[in-house]
């Protein structure tokens, strides 16, 4: 559990050096009274670059150098905490008996690192494939609160991990850690950094205010002690310009999920399932202008076995053109996403971060029914699998590594916004590179129907069926094939262009 | 005596990369003050020297590292004055004895600190498919292949000829993880392998 609490000393880390006035100037802070008094939200805005940094449309200056520097700081600040405040340490695996103390790091284990090189290390699926792209989140809004774009931002994640990897463990630097910290610190990383802007308000007063700043905290922890220190967090002034991306969606659903497990019993298993769907951006309003200014989130917790987090996938636009007019009944646009995926059953697991390329089609089909259509071929920078024979014999390991290529087909019919059938087909080829010596081949059809019974509440239905074939060289392959059920409530929220002049919401 | 191709590349590459550097510092000379213009596109391409250096879990103990050129091709586009993507291919080679091989395609982010710095750093994931020689494999083979992950991580500077053409001098680690390495179809004594190629070279740039 080391990687948990690493992500929330990342977190605390951010907060001191946040401390420091010298450093960073962006965020929308930067958007005082003096200088940006007729600010208001503008829907479905084009960002320029400067407002893709500052949120508020004053050109920051750019820093390179300390964005670096405060990505070290990060690392020295999460070391210290668990080498001296916290002398954490893990079980050694078997056959060894004893205890690493894998943060108290010294120049000969430096050297041990560096000697050694990369190896793929011994982790449970969810730290690995969950916990460490949030340390990565806050590698990569070091460089965003310095007044680095997206793309600059990006190297951040990657040197972070590194240093993290060569002289914040003693522990063997390994590659799985450099993806998913690397690739995995973008995807959250921005997502945080453009949500923190629209839960604050400020123009808002009184526990409102406050409200609203403590529970942007978590999504921006370095802007938020920013705030409290320049007195911008109780100041009374104009919101940023462009933060609002022209639509805003929410789905909240709660009930009971009926599943197989993966053993040779295959026992069924009944837990209770939670989920959160957030849509920031529409394909169909909110126009290209920049990396990530439409994005989607899932999440879904439940009881059983296998951790509380069953699903985390978090898709991001990074680039996209519109092949049809935009005032067409029929609209086309060529998308490239970058996605971050991670889904824990008792029957499965997979996970991977990969990049997705292909084509978001809207029909509308008047009174107010449309089908939104999405069809992807995804290339995974690398996936994680569980199969028989995979991992290493004696660890917390139970999955393969492997690159791969995959593809994502949806159809969703709704009406004003609410879906009401969507069906989805995700399909994935896993060359494994640690592991067992194979390849697995997945695939997992579902359809989710809900019925609306007031605007925004419905019931719901979801049927999944998860199938894996794996091949392995010189031995015999095997399948496997797991349904899933869940009834639901569900709730529905649907923004989209604000009324002028607020970010009330 | 009749010299090997292994042997005429490692006369013959050395020498073009001390020329093309010699070029580059001449150009220097004349345009120090300036950088390369960023625009959409850019490509370059290079030679280099590199040595393969192999680790695993088991079975490559007495696998001995080996050196040979790389030749690189990128080509990609910019999307700031200071950040430019792109893919690079890139292919190191040995035929010292049996023909070992290195060959990755990866996706790359090149990034200069400031829009004016000729010092970049980059760095890409991507795919790798490499044939190594195993001399203390127990099967008996000598070679044997494996496909996996590639993961490259460069650092470089640019010395500007003209508006847009220049020489870069770069250091360069390529990772690539093969896992399990096959011989004839059956999976080797040689596990869990990473292959290391660290090259030094010079390109050609169009920015």
């Amino acid at each position: 559990m080391e990687h948990t609490r690493c992500a929330v000393y990342a977190i605390a880390a951010g907060l001191l050096i946040a401390a420091s006035p010298s450093v960073g100037s962006a965020q929308d802070t930067t958007a005082a009274p003096k200088r940006d008094t007729t600010a208001v939200p503008v829907p479905g805005a084009r960002d320029t670059t400067h407002a893709d940094s500052t949120r508020g449309g004053v050109s920051p200056r750019k820093h390179p150098v300390l964005a670096v520097l405060e990505v070290a700081g990060v690392n020295i600040f999460v070391n210290r905490m668990d080498a001296w405040v916290l002398n954490v340490s893990d079980a050694l695996p078997a056959p060894a008996v004893g205890r690493l103390y894998y943060a108290n790091v010294t120049v000969s284990s430096w050297g041990a690192n560096i000697r050694k090189g990369w190896v793929w290390d011994t982790d449970a699926f969810q730290v690995n494939m969950f916990m460490h792209p949030f340390q990565g989140a806050a590698y990569f809004r070091a460089g965003r609160v310095n007044g680095l774009n997206f793309w600059e931002s990006t190297p951040l994640t990657f040197i972070g991990s590194l240093e993290w990897e060569f002289f914040g463990e003693k522990t063997y630097p390994s590659l799985n850690d450099l993806y998913n910290t690397g690739f995995g610190g973008i995807v959250l990383g921005e997502m945080t950094w453009r949500l923190a802007p629209l839960l604050r308000d400020n123009r808002a007063r009184g526990m409102g205010r406050l409200l609203r700043e403590v529970a942007a905290f978590p999504l921006d922890p370095t802007g938020t002690i920013r705030r409290v220190v320049t007195g911008d967090a109780w100041r009374s002034y104009a919101n940023p310009r462009g933060s609002y991306p022209g639509s805003f969606d929410w789905e909240f659903q709660g009930g009971v999920q009926v599943g197989v497990d993966s053993g040779a019993a295959r026992r069924r298993t009944v837990t209770a399932e939670g989920l959160v769907e957030m849509t920031y951006g529409d394909p169909f309003v909110t126009p290209y202008s920049q990396p990530f200014d439409v994005f989607q989130a899932r999440l879904r917790a439940g009881t059983g076995s296998g951790g509380n987090v069953k699903e985390f996938r978090v898709t991001g636009r990074l680039w996209a053109h519109e092949l049809t007019d935009t005032t067409a009944t029929t609209r086309h646009i060529v998308t490239v996403m970058q996605k971050l995926e991670f889904e824990s059953s008792p029957a499965f697991k997979y996970g991977g971060q990969s990049l997705n390329v292909g084509v978001v089609s809207e029909f509308a089909a008047g009174h107010g029914l449309d089908v939104q259509t999405t069809l992807y071929a995804e290339g995974i920078m690398l996936g994680a699998v569980d199969a028989p024979r995979s991992g290493a014999v004696g660890s917390d390991r139970t999955y393969d590594f492997g690159p791969g290529v995959g593809f994502t087909a949806t159809a969703a019919l709704r009406t004003r916004g609410f879906p009401l059938l969507t069906a989805r087909w995700h399909g994935a080829y896993l060359h494994s590179v640690s592991g067992a010596s194979g390849d697995t081949y997945t695939q997992f059809p579902s359809i989710e129907a809900a019925i609306p019974l007031t605007g925004s509440l419905g019931i719901g239905g979801y049927a999944g069926w998860y199938q894996r074939r794996s091949s392995y060289i010189g031995r015999p392959g095997e399948t496997a094939s797991s349904p899933e059920y869940r009834a639901y409530l569900v709730l529905h929220t649907h923004r989209g262009a604000l009324p002028p002049g607020s970010l009330s919401w | 005596m009749v010299m090997s191709n292994a042997v005429r590349w490692a006369r013959s590459v050395p020498r073009a990369l001390g020329a093309t550097a010699l070029l580059g510092a001449l150009a220097t000379g004349t345009a120090a003050a300036q950088t390369l213009s960023r625009p959409g596109f850019w490509m370059d391409a290079g030679v280099s020297y590199g040595r393969l250096r192999l680790t695993c879990d088991t079975g490559c103990a007495r696998i001995v590292a080996v050196n040979g050129p790389a030749y690189t091709v990128t080509v990609g586009g910019a999307v700031s004055q200071n950040v430019l993507l792109g893919v690079e291919g890139q292919s190191w080679v040995n035929t010292g004895g049996a023909t070992q091989q290195v060959r990755s395609v990866t996706a790359v982010v090149q990034w200069y600190p400031w829009p004016a710095a000729k010092f970049f750093v980059r760095g890409g994931v991507g795919i790798v498919q490499s044939t190594v020689s195993l001399t203390a494999d127990t099967t008996g083979a000598h070679t044997a292949k494996g496909s996996g992950v590639a993961l490259t991580v460069s650092a470089g500077y640019d010395f500007r000829v003209t508006q847009h053409f220049g020489v870069a001098v770069q250091a360069a680690t390529h990772v690539a993880a093969l896992g399990d390495l096959a011989v004839g179809g059956a999976v080797s004594n040689t596990k869990g392998v990473i292959a290391y190629v660290s090259r030094i070279g010079v390109a050609l740039v169009y920015r």
